[in-house]
């Protein structure tokens, strides 16, 4: 009996320590823009995106090329692997996940809010209605 | 105000039920048991009256109210318009609510027969009044001027909704989130029963009661997970069937918990063991629905989602809080104040004893949802001890479910093999002869087919031998008796699941074609030729490619079209063949085209938008067609060539320009036309220092006019570049030119960019889950038949 107690206690300890390296390993940090241009590893950077730049899609490369600035208005070029995310345009903020390489930040994801989640946040207009009125003339 | 009421009566009999109930169970008087069970029947009653109303309103378009502005208009019609009921965060914990009102009115009525109503009702109730006080602190019935009382006047009618995202208009909404959350409020039920279990000291008979509960729960919650698969896969255009995303985990963790406490309950039903661990099994699907929930609408998870609920305010945050609280301490509590009365029971723990395997089958389960739990709280474990909040990367999940996995096919396998109790040896190594052998064929078969990586092999071997062995031995059940066919059903199912996973996941490609319009390429053995454009309602277009295999071909729309909604982004939908689109329903040929071309991998066609070639690249303004030139580069537009060779400032104004006044400056450009005769041209522009720019238009001896538009220098390289304008002359040949830029991007011009993806025997994922579900209703029925004649 006392040996299987040793060797659960085992398995468990394994999987403990198991999951707290892949944990540590597979975590991606959330890091300014100028910090991201100085680590190689995969991060996460908050921003928004910078309309006014250029953006646009190449598709001999598949991959949509941007502008983004971080919380402290740094600007920092995106490559992205694939065409413009669905909600991007309306979102408010974006988060890039990828890492910086030999001059622009080469993303494998760029998450932007599920389209389900959005509030308006100064409701229905008075004007929809003399436009709608309008139309019916 | 109507809907108010509706909530506070419900909410009223719902307290009066969790009160009557519980004082009913301590003091035995049959007074409070009337009491509480009209309590319950009011509250049940209202609960339904005011989901009815929230319904009226969505059906009748009352836009004067803020749920039914922010996610309907009067374009949505039924049946789509049904689903805007539950597509925002108040609606959604209505359809809830609504669940758990008609769950309870069943459990009523079944412990009644049983004699143990007042201790699970009485838990129950407080469940459903929790529910209720959701609505309570975030009211569906709010007008929009009380949400928006700066902008929107009192009692303003909005002429129509803001409608519902495109994105989300499809068939998925409407029958993806109420099997969900049916799944989220059933489980409540086993909560209920363990919890009731423990205070009346019962600790067997309820886990009989809590089998059949629990194998619906798993089958109901599998189903709507596996409907957000299909949805995000078919749909959204992720590409996959699973993110790992916190909002996909926050149901798959209570669903594998509920799955893993089918087992153990099994053990306990048996032979009497696990009979504290159960209590523990029980409770936790619930509560780990409710800190899913938590997790994804209280706003904590942040941008670290795809989608979480945007911050929904202090109150639901800190209600939600207290929810979890509250019921974590009383089911928690309640189990150390009665575990040490709780009997032990010394199971058969052998290695080759079949208790052992269920044992381990479910510990592979919980250790599974365990790591899922952890990667999903991640943000909120990084705030804790780093103060700042991080995600984690897919690779977590892929990294530590995969070994588990493995082993939980070989255990699928394997348990099955072994019966109750202890195993002859050598009658298991007889049986297990056949499956693997045929496993061990079958997996080399696939690495001559190309499947090297040796996580994959193991994890397909594993998976090859579960499956030959429930095949087996379902076989030899369906010739005894088919009703006892449940658990093989759902392990096959299980076995085949991780094969389609293996094989779309693992070896799935893809490719981006860029298409000219009629002209055909290959990929993947299909012939796609874009055909062209083609008008759909409103904005949307349809960008048809024909997908050509052998003789047979299918049309496929790529739509893209601007959306209003959306702030007028493009959005894409993606065209996949595959048997879960459910454009089969409309277009039969689709069934039979899939069935004969792509029924062992699907084609998944993502439009990634419109390029244009060729002239069409360039612009024209009103001094003609632009020509953008660089220093000694040359270009060509229509019958000429342009060199830009540099600037000049005429002699007699350069005193001009040292001094800071007005100046002229030329811009010299080499001229060749087609039949090599050449000149040079200096059109000048008046440059103010002050910022002003005169343009002055050169006409040559032909009648072409230039025109210098912008001059600009590099600032890091100095390399200067100008743009000209060329207005060719009347009876030139290139106003032809000039007309097709002036009519702008020709659609035919353009070539459609899309990615075409193969996914190879996903059609067994689907096929996995439906067999797997099947498994948990057959095993679900004969156990509640079993209970049901047990009672009577």
């Amino acid at each position: 009996m006392k040996a299987k107690y040793i060797i659960g206690g085992i398995v468990i300890a394994a999987f403990v320590v198991f999951g707290a390296i892949s944990f540590m390993q597979n975590n991606i940090a959330y890091v300014s823009a100028k910090v991201a241009e100085q680590t190689h590893r995969t991060v996460q950077v908050k921003g928004s995106w910078v309309k006014t730049m250029k953006s646009f899609y190449d598709p001999t490369t598949n991959t949509f090329h941007f502008y983004m600035m971080d919380d402290q208005h740094t600007i920092l070029p995106v490559v992205l692997a694939g065409a413009k995310p669905n909600n991007f345009d309306i979102a408010p903020n974006i988060v890039a996940k990828g890492r910086y390489e030999s001059g622009v930040f080469q993303a494998s994801d760029v998450l932007t809010k599920c389209p389900s989640k959005y509030q308006s946040k100064t409701g229905p207009e008075a004007a929809s209605q003399e436009s709608a009125s309008k139309s019916y003339n | 105000m109507l809907g108010r009421a509706l909530i506070y009566a419900a909410f009223g009999g719902m307290l009066t039920a969790t009160f009557a109930y519980t004082y009913n169970f301590f003091s035995g008087d049959k007074k409070f048991l009337k009491v509480a069970r009209i309590g319950f029947h009011v509250g049940a009653i209202f609960v339904i009256f005011t989901a009815g109303y929230l319904m009226d309103l969505v059906l009748t378009h009352q836009f004067q109210y803020t749920y039914i502005w922010s996610y309907s208009s009067y374009e949505i019609h039924p049946p789509l318009l049904i689903s805007t009921f539950y597509v925002g965060q108040q609606g959604s914990f209505m359809l809830w609510t609504m669940y758990t009102a008609i769950i309870g009115l069943v459990l009523m009525a079944y412990s009644r027969k049983r004699g143990f109503e007042s201790s699970v009702m009485g838990i129950f109730s407080s469940i459903a009044t929790f529910l209720i006080l959701m609505a309570v602190v975030k009211n569906p019935f709010e007008h929009v001027w009380q949400t928006w009382p700066q902008t929107v006047p009192a009692g303003f009618m909005p002429t129509d909704g803001r409608g519902l995202n495109p994105l989300l208009n499809n068939l998925w909404i409407i029958i993806h989130p109420p099997i969900l959350f049916l799944g989220f409020a059933s489980t409540a039920v086993p909560f209920a029963l363990a919890f009731a279990g423990m205070l009346r000291k019962d600790y067997d008979n309820w886990a009989k009661v809590a089998v059949p509960w629990t194998l619906f729960t798993s089958a109901v919650l599998g189903v709507g997970i596996t409907l957000g698969g299909f949805w995000a896969y078919e749909t959204l255009g992720w590409g996959g069937f699973w993110g790992w995303d916190p909002v996909e985990n926050s149901s798959f963790i209570p669903w594998l918990f509920a799955v893993a406490s089918i087992h153990t309950l099994m053990v306990q039903r048996r032979t009497g063991g696990f009979k504290r661990a159960n209590f523990i099994m029980g409770m936790l699907p619930f509560l780990l629905v409710l800190y899913s929930t938590f997790l994804t609408r209280s706003g904590v998870l942040g941008d670290t989602s795809v989608h979480s609920f945007v911050k929904p305010g202090m109150w639901v945050y800190v209600l939600l809080v207290i929810f979890i609280t509250f019921f974590a301490i009383l089911g928690f509590g309640l189990y150390l104040i009665r575990v040490r009365q709780i009997p032990k029971q010394r199971i058969n723990y052998s290695f080759s004893s079949r208790e052992f395997a269920l044992f381990l089958g479910a510990a592979s389960l919980v250790v599974i949802a365990g790591f899922t739990l952890i990667g999903t709280s991640a943000p909120l474990i990084t705030n804790i001890l780093k103060g700042k909040p991080s995600a984690i990367a897919n690779s977590y999940y892929i990294k530590t479910n995969l070994p588990l996995a493995i082993f939980m096919a070989a255990m699928i396998g394997l348990g099955q093999l072994l019966w109750w109790k202890k195993t002859n040896s050598q009658t298991l190594l007889r049986t297990l002869q056949l499956p693997l052998t045929a496993a061990t064929i079958l997996t080399v078969i696939v690495i001559f087919a190309g499947m090297h990586s040796i996580w994959m092999v193991m994890f397909f071997l594993a998976s090859a031998f579960a499956l030959f062995v429930n095949l087996e031995i379902g076989y030899k059940i369906a010739k005894g008796n088919p009703k006892f066919l449940g658990a093989s059903l759902a392990h096959v199912g299980v076995a085949v699941l991780f094969i389609g996973i293996i094989a779309s996941t693992h070896y799935d490609k893809s490719v981006v074609l860029e298409l000219k319009q009629n002209v055909p390429q290959k990929a993947f053995g299909y012939e796609l030729t874009y055909v062209g454009p083609r008008q759909l309602s409103g904005t949307k277009v349809a960008y048809d490619v024909v997908v050509q295999s052998g003789k047979s071909k299918f049309n496929a729309p790529l739509i893209m079209y601007p959306s209003a909604y959306n702030g007028g982004a493009i959005l894409r939908h993606p065209y996949i063949f595959s048997l879960v689109n459910y454009d089969a329903f409309t277009h039969p040929k689709l069934l039979a085209f899939i069935a004969s071309n792509m029924l062992t991998r699907d084609l998944y066609l993502s439009p990634q938008g419109m390029e244009m070639s060729g002239a069409s690249s360039l612009q024209s303004g009103r001094y003609g067609i632009t020509v953008p030139l660089q220093m000694n580069t040359p270009a060509t537009v229509g019958r000429y060539t342009f060199t830009f060779v540099g600037f000049q400032v005429p002699p007699n104004q350069r005193e001009a320009m040292m001094v800071g006044k007005t100046f002229d400056l030329g811009s010299i450009v080499k001229i060749t036309s087609k039949d090599g005769s050449s000149q040079t041209i200096v059109p000048t522009n008046e440059i103010d220092p002050t910022g002003e720019t005169k343009l002055h238009t050169l006409t040559t001896s032909a009648g072409d006019r230039f025109t210098v538009i912008d001059v600009h220098v590099d600032n890091k390289t100095k390399q200067a570049s100008i743009d000209l304008g060329y207005m060719p002359a009347k009876n030139s040949p290139d106003m032809a030119l000039l007309k097709q830029v002036e009519d702008g991007p020709n659609i035919s011009n353009q070539s459609l960019v899309l990615e075409a993806t193969i996914k190879p025997f996903i059609n067994l994922v689907w096929g996995g889950v439906i067999i797997m579900v099947i498994g948990f209703i057959v095993t679900w029925r004969r156990r509640r038949e079993e209970l049901l004649s047990e009672n009577s």
